[in-house]
């Protein structure tokens, strides 16, 4: 690596005699070593005297052995010093230069024929990369154009687990939020993935921000540029620039005022590697030393490349903005290599003041500095006159914000920390540089962050005085493969905090209903099961009577298991689970996925567990996958800092359920929203995308929930008050709402089972319990496993009794 | 400014919950549903077909009226997910597969998956892949998913489930499960 071709690691002391070059260390503090004479011979010149005047010969006979002896001395400590700095240097220069902090970026947005691409969806994804819309034929890397519906991109391209994804022209239709016609350098068929947006990072306790540049991936211009302003000779000289001190005091006389200094870069790189920032000649001196140090060590490259990575340029809050790479992602959301003149001339007219020229605190100043830079590159013939003209006319074109912020996602970036450390050393996360790659759908979560933010101060407004202080989370996962594409932790969702997501444990109320339905299922019941709804009277454990009510405080005498499911009645679950065995019941909710064991006490029923929302999105997530259970995933990959794939996250599943029961218990999930208690989502979202889901309210209303789900999504969302007080909200009038919004938003896919072959539907008389024709009176159309079917069929009966579920205006909950 | 009137109209005429003493309880017609943000409607939302990425187009029988939806038969094709770009990675994946790249091969079948993520083709092929990488338990369990998703009443896919069922009993009896491997084999022959 280095000039001298070897390369230490940690312990360069150990290391010191292999040397064959080059001025000495541990070994040079041995001293008399002839090699060690020429650089000690600086530093004596620069700090105190070794040198003698004209003196007399005979002061030099009297006292020629004592300065030689001190000569020798001072030559000794000299050696000393500057094996120290060498020493210092080496160390530094070789090991690990810098804490690179881990980068989490979200899913990649994947483009293929057949997409359901919102426009607003693609145009706020472009811009969250930062592709600039242009009027082009062909639009170069980094840009795009539209066209009417037509659409064409050049893409980025971007390391991947398999590979890089390398840059292409796209160019596709957009048809009514569809995408249509898509080729990819003129292919069709194909699919092709924009960079995946960098949304946060996992910093060192010093808050340094890198993204490590190679100098082959380094425009020439950048370099040139920085050369030209910054350090002209700095190929030709030894770490220190006379040339460059000649001319900075040159034009500070000229001038009267300090202008130039006469650093060079090798000075700088030194200055910002190992020293603190006080001015003293002492310093300057150490700098100066360790500057042609530095300079016979390594190569021009090496040193080049070291002080793009390690200049400072900025800063965001807390974080410190360190290296081109970083500061060309800070200051213009884009990559190093697609900055043009002005860009680049920006960056580097920061080096002289990161603060004072800050471009989106004092533009003006900003741009004339920026200007002074194109001004000596054409100077100097970087530029021609051409291209300072064309640039010298730009605007400063600084994005507002930054793209990434450690603040814009935190309840994700928790999610991701707590699986990432299973896996790896908080001390590598910060430093070493990993790339992670997670499942977050930035659409989704935005999407998730307004609905919250939206709905619970639309509630707070409405109910006056009788609601504050709401708060609210929510999961939506990709429902087929347990992929967690948003996560919501509570109302201020930009700050770190209380991640209600993950640790808000509430009881789930009704949401416990479905997986007594199932377990009733599992024992034989059907869809067409007849319960009582009627007031009951449970001797508990404790010798205590439990009479459960229902939430509109009527019984509805006899119901069919679909339509006490759809309606939530509480008594007639009760009187379910106690029929099944409230064991059954804990035994569905830990094969659904419950993170812990339940008490399987009849209270179960009506939810008398605490689970966060995330862990009732695991427990769904199974009823979502046809009884497959996943474990929910937020990270897909992780690469290490040069791109080599590090570790995978596998889709993995496991079977707890029979399709057959998860087939029918969805139908009923689904009346929840055609007829049930959710049915107000039929105001956002067409019926025909047959969605299912679960109203839940817990004792006293102090937790409103909703868990549904679509062919491709699924979505938990939990409201309530940290203090756990009573709302006057439901699952219907609290949680859902935040779901409906969200929901609406996205791109969802119809929620089609496949019929499993042990299933059918049939037309049901529940009182009767027969088969009966389509549409007679109180029958109803249901499926159910072929063993349970009634074997008797009778045609439609008129003067049948009639449900009293069926008379008058059934309530919610 | 439009909505805004639409809002007071609606008010209006569910009788505007919020100023009396009845507050907005458990929805029936939700009088005071907080409006549409950023002033307009929710997009309505309507599925086309081929949207379930299953590899077939079911036609929809509409009848929302009735409580019941039969989906309808379908058909299914070893080759085809749904999505054409999920063709291409299932191609891609099977070529891989063959010669020998077996990582490169399920990295592809996942990212089909993340397209067409009720496809059976894809969890099949996946099953056999984590088959062929001795991962014998998720072999299983994934060739399990394949037959969910699997339709009945057609050729292709009743040759679909051998496979699947083929794969069960090569796992089973590498996993040293004799009597499983048997019973996987009885049922591969079943269709």
């Amino acid at each position: 690596m280095t000039k001298w071709g070897f390369k230490p690691v940690s312990q360069p002391n150990k290391r010191a005699p292999v040397r064959r070059r080059g001025p000495k260390k541990k070994a040079a503090a041995k001293p008399k070593a002839a090699g060690a004479k020429k650089s000690v011979r600086k530093p004596a010149a620069k700090g105190k005297g070794g040198k003698g005047g004209g003196k007399i010969r005979s002061f030099l006979r009297r006292w020629g052995g004592l300065l030689f002896k001190l000569g020798l001395i001072g030559l000794v400590l000299g050696a000393v010093g500057v094996a120290y700095l060498d020493a210092k240097i080496t160390r530094h220069f070789e090991g690990k230069r810098w804490a690179i902090p881990a980068k989490v970026f979200a899913r990649p947005l994947e483009i293929y024929d057949g997409l359901k691409l919102p426009e607003a969806q693609l145009s706020w994804e472009l811009s969250l990369l930062n592709y600039r819309l242009v009027n082009a034929k062909q639009p170069e890397t980094g840009a795009y154009t539209r066209n009417g519906a037509v659409f064409q991109i050049g893409t980025r391209g971007f390391d991947t687990w398999e590979g890089a994804e390398k840059p292409h022209q796209v160019r596709f239709v957009l048809d009514h939020g569809r995408v249509e016609s898509l080729t990819s350098d003129g292919k069709t068929g194909a699919s092709v993935r924009l960079e995946p947006a960098l949304v946060g990072g996992i910093y060192p306790a010093h808050n340094e921000d890198r993204v490590l540049v190679k100098l082959d991936q380094v425009p020439k211009l950048v370099t040139n540029a920085l050369i030209a302003v910054e350090d002209r000779d700095f190929y030709s000289h030894f770490g220190l620039s006379p040339r460059g001190i000649g001319r900075a005091l040159f034009t500070n006389v000229a001038s009267g005022s300090v202008r130039q200094g006469g650093s060079t870069l090798t000075q700088q790189l030194v200055k910002n590697f190992y020293l603190s920032s006080e001015r003293s000649l002492v310093r300057k001196g150490t700098e100066a030393v360790m500057a042609v140090l530095l300079d016979a060590h390594y190569s021009k490259d090496e040193i080049l490349e070291a002080y793009l990575n390690e200049v400072y340029l900025g800063q965001a809050g807390k974080r410190g903005i360190y290296g081109f790479g970083s500061a060309s992602l800070f200051y213009f959301g884009q990559p190093l290599r697609e900055l043009k003149a002005e860009q680049v001339a920006l960056l580097i007219g920061l080096v002289k003041g990161p603060s004072w020229y800050d471009p989106r605190r004092h533009p003006e100043r900003s741009l004339d500095r920026r200007n002074q830079v194109l001004r000596t590159m054409l100077e100097q013939g970087v530029l021609n006159d051409a291209e300072y003209d064309f640039a010298v006319k730009k605007p400063l074109g600084v994005i507002k914000k930054p793209l990434y912020d450690d603040a814009r996602y935190p309840a994700f970036l928790d999610l991701i920390k707590r699986q990432l450390k299973q896996d790896y050393q908080d001390e590598d996360l910060r430093s070493e540089g990993l790339r992670v790659f997670t499942t977050l759908d930035p659409w989704a979560q935005e999407q998730l962050e307004k609905a919250v933010e939206q709905q619970t101060s639309q509630l707070e407004k409405s109910f006056g005085k009788r609601l504050d202080n709401l708060e609210a989370a929510g999961v939506i996962t990709a429902s087929n493969t347990g992929e967690v594409v948003a996560m919501v932790g509570g109302r201020s969702f930009r700050y770190e905090g209380f991640n209600r997501a993950l640790d808000a444990m509430r009881p789930i109320g009704s949401l416990a209903k479905p997986p007594v339905y199932l377990a009733a299922l599992e024992q034989g019941f059907t869809l067409a099961s007849i319960l009582q709804d009627e007031p009951l009277q449970h001797k508990l454990a404790d010798g205590k009577i439990w009479s459960p009510e229902n939430y509109d405080k009527q019984s509805h005498g006899e119901v069919p298991l679909v339509n006490a499911l759809a309606n939530s009645y509480n008594q007639a679950t009760v009187s379910l689970a106690l029929q099944v065995g409230p064991a059954k019941v804990a035994d569905v909710m830990k094969r659904l996925g419950a993170p812990r064991p339940i008490d399987p006490v009849p209270a179960l029923a009506l939810g008398s567990v605490d689970l966060s929302p995330f862990e009732v999105a695991q427990m769904y997530q199974t009823i979502a996958s046809e009884g497959f259970n996943t474990h929910l995933r937020s990270v897909r990959s992780v690469l290490n800092a040069d791109g080599e794939p590090l570790q995978r996250y596998d889709l993995e599943v496991q079977q707890r359920f029979a399709p057959a029961d998860i087939y029918v218990l969805t139908h009923a999930m689904q009346e929840v929203i055609r007829s049930g208690t959710a049915r107000s989502t039929n105001s956002f979202i067409t019926p025909d995308y047959h969605l299912a889901g679960k109203t839940g309210t817990s004792n006293d209303q102090r937790d409103s929930w909703f868990a549904g789900f679509s062919g491709n999504y699924l979505g938990v969302v939990w409201m309530g008050r940290d203090d756990n007080e009573k709302t006057p909200l439901t699952g219907a009038s609290g949680a859902l709402r935040v779901w409906n919004q969200t929901f609406s938003r996205l791109a969802l896919q119809p929620l089609e089972l496949n019929q499993p072959a042990d299933v059918e539907w049939v037309w049901v008389d529940p009182l009767q319990q027969v088969q009966t024709d389509a549409e007679c009176p109180g029958s109803i159309e249901v499926p159910m496993r072929i063993e349970s079917i009634p074997e008797q069929t009778i045609p439609c009966n008129p003067g049948g009794r009639v449900f009293n579920w069926f008379r008058g205006l059934v309530n919610p909950e | 400014m439009r909505s805004g009137i639409l809002i007071v109209l609606m008010c209006g005429l569910a009788g505007c919950a919020t100023q009396s003493s009845t507050v907005l309880e458990p929805v029936e017609q939700q009088p005071g549903w907080p409006a549409p943000a950023e002033g307009g409607r929710y997009p309505s939302q309507s599925p086309t077909p081929g949207d379930s990425g299953t590899g077939y187009s079911a036609p929809r029988t509409g009848s929302t009226s009735s409580t019941a939806r039969r989906p309808a038969t379908v058909a299914y094709s070893p080759s085809s997910t749904g999505v054409t770009a999920a063709d291409a990675l299932l191609r891609e994946g099977n070529a891989l597969h063959q010669r020998g790249e077996y990582g490169g091969a399920a990295n592809n079948f996942e990212r089909g998956i993340r397209m067409a993520p009720r496809s059976p083709a894809l969890y099949l092929a996946l099953a056999k892949t984590r088959l062929a990488m001795g991962d014998n338990t998720n072999a299983i369990q994934m060739a399990n998913r394949a037959l969910s998703l699997l339709p009945s009443g057609s050729w292709a896919a009743d040759d679909a489930r051998t496979e699947a069922w083929n794969v069960i009993a090569n796992a089973r009896e590498a996993q040293g499960d004799r009597t499983g491997a048997a019973a996987a084999r009885q049922k591969a022959k079943g269709w």
